[in-house]
C-alpha cells in the first residue's frame, strides 16, 4: 500500500466527510487507503474505490485522534487530510510521481487556505467552465489569489528535449528542495501537518507521536520533531491542498477559529514540549528564530489589546518566559532591539518592564506606519487611543445613512421627529462623505455636520450618547458603556442575509464574523413587520427581545395626513407637471451589467421611448438606478418625458409622487406598497437570474403583489390596463400588505424615539 | 489548437532571411497544427513568391484575410513576426502548454532583443533568483555549485529557462497599464486567439488587442522569454505609434484611458529618442515629427494634458514644448 491517508473527524465534521471521500475518488491516482479517526461515525458510507478504516480514540483530542490512525495505518507513506479540506485532482498523481524519496525526506502538497467550500469551488468550475489552473476564490496570502504558476510539461514532450533523467523526471511535476542551508526556510508552513506525506517507517524509527494533551496545537509539536530528523522538504510549486478556514466561525467554526482563551497558552506550551525533545542544533536555532519573530509580531499587539486568545496575560507571559529561558539566545539576533529589550525583560521575568516596553514598542510602530502613510489612520489612531477615553456627552446623537452618502432613510426621520420634539435638548452630528448632506442640513439648529473618518467624526463618533446607523457601524467602532447603539437596518429583507447565507464567498469571507461582532453591539434593532423580525431573528442571530417593532420611521411619510400636500411640493421642486401622473422605475443593481470599457453609455433594458411614444401625454417617468452608473445614462433623447432622480437623496419622497412603481428584484416594493398604487415587476432576465433566486427569502411567483413581465410590450400592455392589472392582483396585494405593512401606522419615529431616549418598552 | 504566424514584412525580408525563418519555426516542435502565412501585396518583391513556391518552403501566401483557415476548434492564435525574429527552443511547446491550463485570448510573450547577445540578457534572470529556487534548479539540473551560473553555455542556460518558466494570470484592476507598457508596437509578442469576427474586424491590429483586453477580465503573461525579437525600425515604430495615438479614442472608461494616455506617454517618448538618433536624415526626422505632432495635436485638449512626455535626449523635450 503506497499511501495511508489519515483524518481526524469529529460529529460535526461527518457531512464534511462526505464530500472528502467524494474528492478522493476523483483523484487520478487512488492507491491508498483512507484511515478515519472518528468517536461517531454512523456508517454513512461504505468502502469504495479504496480501503477504508474507521478507528477510536481518546482523550477527545485530534492528536490523539491522528495518534489512533497512525497506529492503524500499513501505508509506505502517511499523508494528513483534514475532514473539512480537499485536494485538487491530480494531488496524489503527483504526490506518487515525487516518491520514492529517502526516508528522510517530507513531502509537502503545498497548502493553499481559503475560505472557499468544496462545493461552492466545485459549483463554480461547472457553472462557469473555469480553467484548469483555477484555485478556490478567497484564498491565498491576505486573501490574494497567487496568480503566478509553474509551468509544467507533459510527459509527451519529453523525448523532444535534451534533459538529464533527473531534470525530465522533474520538469512534468515541479518542486522546490528545501535542504542544507535552505531547509529551515518558510518554518510556518513546514510546521503545518496537512498536506504532508512522511515516510511511515521514519516516524516508527523515531518514536514521532502526537501530542494527545494539547487540543489545539499537536501538530506543531509533531512537526518540529519530525524536521528534527529530517534532512530535507519537497515542496511542489503549483498547490495541491486546500486548506479550508470556514466562513461561519460563529457556528461552526474549525480548529483553528476556536474561540478560546487558552490559545496563546496551548500554542507556547507546544513550543516549549517540543523544543525540549530536539537534538538537532540547527533546526533549535531556526525554530527559535521562527518563534522569536513570530512573538515579535503578533505578541505584543496582543498584550496590549488584551485579546481573549491570551486569556490571563500574566499566566501567558510566564509561559512565554518559560519557553524563552529554554531557547538558543542567538535567536534573539533576528529581531530589532526595542523588541530584543523586551524579550530579554521577559527572559529575567520582569514583567513590568516588558509591558511598559511593549507600549513603547507598539506606540513606535503605529506612528511609524502613520509616516509610511502619510498620515493616513491617523483619526483612527486618535479615535481608540485618545477619544474612547474622553468622557461620554449624554445629549449628543450621531447619525449615518448609507456611510454618509445621503441624508435620508429612517436616520433622517428620527432626527426630524426629535427636532420637532425635543427642540434645543440634544446635540445632532451627522456623518457625510457627500457634500448634498451638507447641504441638505445647512442652517439646521444644533445640527454639526461632521465629513466620515475626519477628525470630528471619530471625535463625536467616541463621545456621543447616542448612535443611529442605518448600516453597520465601522468594524473597529469601540462600545462604550452606557451608550446607546441604535440599527434601524434600510429594508426588509428579499434577498437572504448573513447566517442564511450558505457560502459567503460572493461577500467577504469575514462577513459572517465581521457581522456577528458588530451586531453585538447593537442596543437596539427596528423591525418594519414580523417578517423581518422572523428573519433579523436566523439571519443576524439577533434576539427579539431587542428589536423595536414599529414599523420604518422613513415610512412615516407615507401615512402622514399631509401626505398629498407634500407630494405636490415634491412635485414642483423636482418639476414635474402636476397635471401628469408618475411612473417610477427603480431597477436593481446587476454585476454583469456594468459597461464594458468599451461602452461609454449605460443601456437601460425598459424600452423608455415606448412608454414614451404610449403615455408621454399623461405621464413622465422618475429614474431611479444605482449609483454606480448614474452618469452613464443618458436620458437626453427623451425630453421632458424622463427625470433622473437616481442622485435624489430621499427615495421615499419619489415614493410619494409615484402612481406606478416599476422594479424588479429590488426591496423598494416593500415600502411602496404601503400607498397600495400598483407594482408592475419588469424581470426580462428571469430565467438568467435562477441562481440568485434561490438566495431570496420570497417566491416570486407566489408572493409579490404584482405581475412578472418578461417583455416591454407587456409593461405598456399592463400600463394601459392599469386598472385590470390592480383588479386582479387585489387580493394578492391584501395579503402582501397585511403581512409586510401591519406595523407601518405613521408613528414608527415616535415609538423608535421613545425606546431611544427614554428607554420605553419596545 | 493552432497558430498562425504571420509574417510583417520589413526591410531584411528576402530569400536567405526567409529561409533561416522557416527552419527556425519548422524546427519547433509542437503539437498543434502550425501555419505560417504571408500576404501577398505589391510592395514585397515578386520573386519572393516564386522562390517560396520554387523551395516549396511551407508558407501560405495569403491574397486576403478571407483566405485564413481557422481552427474548428476555436483555438487559433495569431502571431505576428518579422523574418529576423527567432524561436527559443521549446517555445511552441510551452505556448501549447500553458494555453492547455489558462486558455487565454491573449499571451503575452516574454522576449529578449537581437541586437544584443542572449546570454548575457539571460543573466538579470538568474541574478534574480531565490536562494531555495536556485539550489533546486542546480539539483535538477546537475550544476555544480561552485560554477556560476552566469558562465553556463546558452544551451545550458536555455535549459534552466525551461525549467524556471511560469505564467502569471494578470486580472489586476492595473493590467491594462502592464499591457500597454509591455505591448511590442507591431503586436509581435502577443498570441492573439482570433475568431472570424475579430479577424475582419476593421480595426488596426493594435486597436483588436487593446479593444479585447479592455473586455476581458484577464490576460496571461509567459515570464521567461521564448522569442528574439528585432527592433522595430523608427519608421515602423512611428507608423504604429501613430495608430497608437488614435487607438485611444476607442477607449472610453476614464481609468482605462489614463493608464493608457499614460503608457502612450511613455511609447511615445521613446519613439521620439528614436527618431532623434543620430543616423537619420534631418528629411526624415522632420516628416516624422510633422507626422506624430500632428495626430497628437489633433487630440482633444485634455488628453493632450496628460501626455506628459518623459525626459529624453536631445532635441526631443523641445518637439514636445512644440506640441504642447
Amino acid at each position: 500500500m503506497k499511501f495511508s491517508i489519515i483524518t481526524p473527524c469529529k460529529a460535526e465534521d461527518l457531512d464534511r466527510l462526505v464530500e472528502l471521500k467524494a474528492n478522493l475518488e476523483s483523484q487520478s491516482f487512488t492507491k491508498f487507503e483512507w484511515i478515519i479517526a472518528c468517536n461517531d461515525f454512523d456508517n454513512r458510507f461504505q468502502e469504495g474505490k479504496f480501503p477504508l478504516q474507521i478507528v477510536s480514540y481518546a482523550p477527545q483530542t485530534i492528536g490523539a485522534a491522528r495518534n489512533a490512525a497512525l497506529d492503524a495505518a500499513i501505508g509506505d507513506y502517511v499523508v494528513f487530510v483534514d475532514a473539512d479540506d480537499f485536494l485538487l485532482k491530480d494531488a496524489f498523481k503527483r504526490l506518487n510521481h515525487m516518491t520514492p524519496r529517502n526516508d528522510d525526506t517530507i513531502i509537502g502538497l503545498n497548502h493553499y487556505k481559503t475560505y472557499e467550500t468544496q462545493e461552492a469551488f466545485l459549483k463554480d468550475l461547472k457553472i462557469n467552465h473555469r480553467e484548469k489552473d483555477v484555485l478556490p476564490d478567497w484564498g491565498g496570502r491576505k486573501k490574494r489569489k497567487p496568480r503566478t504558476k509553474s509551468l509544467n510539461l507533459t510527459p509527451a514532450d519529453l523525448k523532444h528535449l535534451n534533459l538529464n533523467k533527473r531534470a525530465a523526471h522533474w520538469i512534468t511535476n515541479k518542486y522546490n528542495i528545501y535542504s542544507k542551508e535552505n531547509h529551515y526556510n518558510q518554518l510556518g508552513a513546514q510546521l503545518v501537518v496537512a498536506g504532508k506525506a512522511i515516510k511511515r517507517q521514519f516516524l516508527l524509527d523515531h518514536h514521532l507521536r502526537f501530542n494527545a494533551n494539547n487540543e489545539l496545537y499537536s501538530d506543531i509539536e509533531f512537526m518540529m520533531g519530525v524536521l528534527n530528523f529530517s534532512k530535507r522538504l519537497v515542496l511542489v510549486n503549483n498547490y495541491q491542498y486546500i486548506l479550508v478556514y470556514h466562513n461561519d466561525p460563529i457556528n461552526d467554526p474549525s480548529n483553528a477559529q476556536l474561540a478560546r482563551d487558552d490559545r496563546w497558552q496551548l500554542m507556547v506550551k507546544s513550543w516549549i514540549d517540543g523544543y525540549q525533545q530536539l537534538t538537532n542544533p540547527e533546526f533549535k536555532l531556526a525554530f527559535s528564530e521562527y518563534t522569536v519573530r513570530r512573538l515579535n509580531r503578533t505578541l505584543y499587539k496582543a498584550v496590549l489589546d488584551e485579546r481573549d486568545s491570551m486569556g490571563d496575560v500574566d499566566q501567558t507571559l510566564q509561559l512565554v518566559s518559560d519557553y524563552l529561558n529554554l531557547i538558543d539566545q542567538q535567536a534573539l539576533k533576528s529581531v530589532n532591539i526595542l523588541s530584543r529589550r523586551i524579550i530579554n525583560s521577559l527572559i529575567d521575568r520582569n514583567y513590568g518592564l516588558a509591558k511598559k516596553l511593549i507600549v513603547s514598542l507598539v506606540f513606535g510602530r503605529n506612528a511609524h506606519r502613520l509616516l509610511k502613510r502619510r498620515g493616513r489612520g491617523i483619526t483612527k489612531l486618535l479615535y481608540q487611543n485618545v477619544f474612547t477615553k474622553m468622557p461620554v456627552k449624554s445629549n449628543v446623537i450621531f447619525y449615518e445613512s448609507f456611510l454618509g452618502r445621503n441624508y435620508s432613510d429612517n436616520p433622517k426621520y428620527i432626527y426630524e421627529y426629535i427636532q420637532k420634539h425635543y427642540p434645543g435638548k440634544y446635540e445632532h452630528v451627522w456623518s457625510a462623505s457627500d457634500p448634498q448632506v451638507r447641504e441638505s442640513l445647512a442652517g439646521q439648529a444644533n445640527t454639526t455636520v461632521v465629513k466620515r473618518f475626519g477628525f470630528k467624526y471619530m471625535y463625536y463618533l467616541a463621545t456621543s450618547k447616542y448612535q443611529v446607523f442605518n448600516l453597520r457601524q465601522p468594524r473597529w467602532f469601540v462600545k462604550r458603556p452606557g451608550t446607546k447603539l441604535l440599527s434601524t437596518w434600510h429594508g426588509t429583507p428579499l434577498k437572504r442575509l448573513v447566517f442564511d447565507i450558505d457560502n459567503v464567498v460572493n461577500a467577504t469571507p469575514m462577513y459572517k464574523r465581521n457581522f456577528y461582532e458588530q451586531s453585538r453591539q447593537w442596543d437596539y434593532l427596528i423591525a418594519p413587520n414580523q417578517f423581518s423580525a422572523d428573519v433579523f431573528n436566523h439571519a443576524f442571530m439577533y434576539p427579539k427581545d431587542k428589536m423595536i417593532d414599529s414599523g420604518y420611521p422613513r415610512n412615516d411619510i407615507l401615512n402622514a395626513p399631509d401626505r398629498d400636500q407634500r407630494a405636490v411640493e415634491i412635485k414642483k421642486r423636482l418639476g414635474i407637471p402636476l397635471d401628469k401622473k408618475v411612473i417610477l422605475y427603480a431597477p436593481t443593481w446587476r454585476d454583469d451589467e456594468r459597461a464594458s470599457g468599451n461602452e461609454y453609455k449605460f443601456q437601460l433594458k425598459l424600452n423608455v421611448a415606448k412608454l414614451r411614444e404610449n403615455f408621454g401625454d399623461d405621464y413622465v417617468m422618475i429614474l431611479r438606478t444605482h449609483y454606480f452608473i448614474t452618469d452613464r445614462i443618458d436620458t437626453s433623447t427623451f425630453g421632458d418625458f424622463v427625470f433622473n432622480e437616481s442622485n435624489y437623496q430621499d427615495v421615499s419622497e419619489l415614493y410619494l409622487v409615484s402612481d406606478i412603481l416599476i422594479t424588479d428584484y429590488s426591496s423598494v416594493f416593500f415600502d411602496y406598497s404601503i400607498l397600495k398604487r400598483p407594482i408592475l415587476y419588469f424581470v426580462y432576465d428571469y430565467d438568467n437570474y435562477a441562481k440568485v433566486l434561490h438566495g431570496f427569502y420570497l417566491d416570486m411567483q407566489k408572493d409579490l403583489p404584482g405581475p412578472l413581465l418578461k417583455t416591454n410590450d407587456e409593461i405598456v400592455d399592463a400600463i394601459k390596463n392599469i386598472d385590470t392589472i390592480k383588479a386582479k392582483y387585489a387580493e394578492r396585494y391584501q395579503e402582501f400588505d397585511r403581512r409586510f405593512d401591519a406595523w407601518e401606522n405613521g408613528n414608527a419615529s415616535e415609538k423608535v424615539v421613545n425606546v431611544l431616549l427614554n428607554d420605553s418598552d419596545k | 489548437m493552432k497558430f498562425i504566424i504571420n509574417i510583417l514584412p520589413n526591410q531584411l525580408l528576402d530569400e536567405p532571411n526567409l529561409s533561416s525563418f522557416v527552419n527556425n519555426i519548422t524546427s519547433q516542435y509542437h503539437s498543434s497544427e502550425l501555419q505560417i502565412i504571408i500576404k501577398q501585396t505589391s510592395q514585397l518583391q515578386t520573386g519572393l513568391f516564386e522562390y517560396i513556391d520554387r523551395h516549396e518552403l511551407p508558407i501560405t501566401v495569403i491574397d486576403s484575410l478571407t483566405d485564413v483557415t481557422l481552427a474548428d476548434s476555436g483555438d487559433t492564435y495569431w502571431l505576428n513576426l518579422h523574418v529576423d525574429d527567432a524561436l527559443l527552443p521549446n517555445a511552441i511547446m510551452q505556448w501549447e502548454n500553458t494555453l492547455t491550463n489558462h486558455a487565454t485570448d491573449l499571451l503575452m510573450l516574454n522576449y529578449v532583443n537581437n541586437d544584443q547577445r542572449i546570454s548575457d540578457q539571460l543573466d538579470p534572470i538568474f541574478e534574480n533568483l531565490g536562494e531555495v529556487k536556485e539550489t533546486t534548479i542546480r539539483h535538477i539540473f546537475e550544476v555544480d555549485p561552485r560554477e556560476s551560473l552566469f558562465d553556463l553555455p546558452l544551451s545550458k542556460k536555455l535549459d534552466l529557462l525551461l525549467g524556471l518558466q511560469s505564467y502569471y494570470l494578470n486580472d489586476r484592476n492595473y493590467r491594462y497599464r502592464t499591457f500597454f507598457n509591455n505591448v511590442d508596437l507591431t503586436g509581435r509578442n502577443v498570441l492573439y486567439r482570433v475568431n472570424s469576427e475579430r479577424l475582419h474586424s476593421d480595426k488596426n491590429y493594435l486597436a483588436k488587442l487593446l479593444y479585447d483586453l479592455i473586455d476581458n477580465d484577464d490576460f496571461v503573461r509567459l515570464n521567461m522569454p521564448t522569442m528574439v525579437l528585432s527592433a522595430n525600425s523608427t519608421a515602423e515604430q512611428v507608423k504604429q505609434g501613430l495608430l497608437l495615438i488614435q487607438n485611444g479614442a476607442f477607449i472610453f472608461d476614464e481609468k482605462i484611458k489614463n493608464y493608457y494616455l499614460s503608457a502612450l506617454a511613455n511609447r511615445l517618448a521613446t519613439i521620439y529618442e528614436s527618431v532623434h538618433a543620430d543616423d537619420h536624415s534631418e528629411p526624415d526626422r522632420n516628416h516624422w515629427l510633422k507626422l506624430l505632432n500632428d495626430a497628437v495635436s489633433d487630440l482633444p485638449a485634455e488628453n493632450q494634458v496628460q501626455l506628459k512626455a518623459r525626459k529624453a535626449k536631445r532635441g526631443v523635450l523641445n518637439s514636445v514644448k512644440q506640441i504642447f
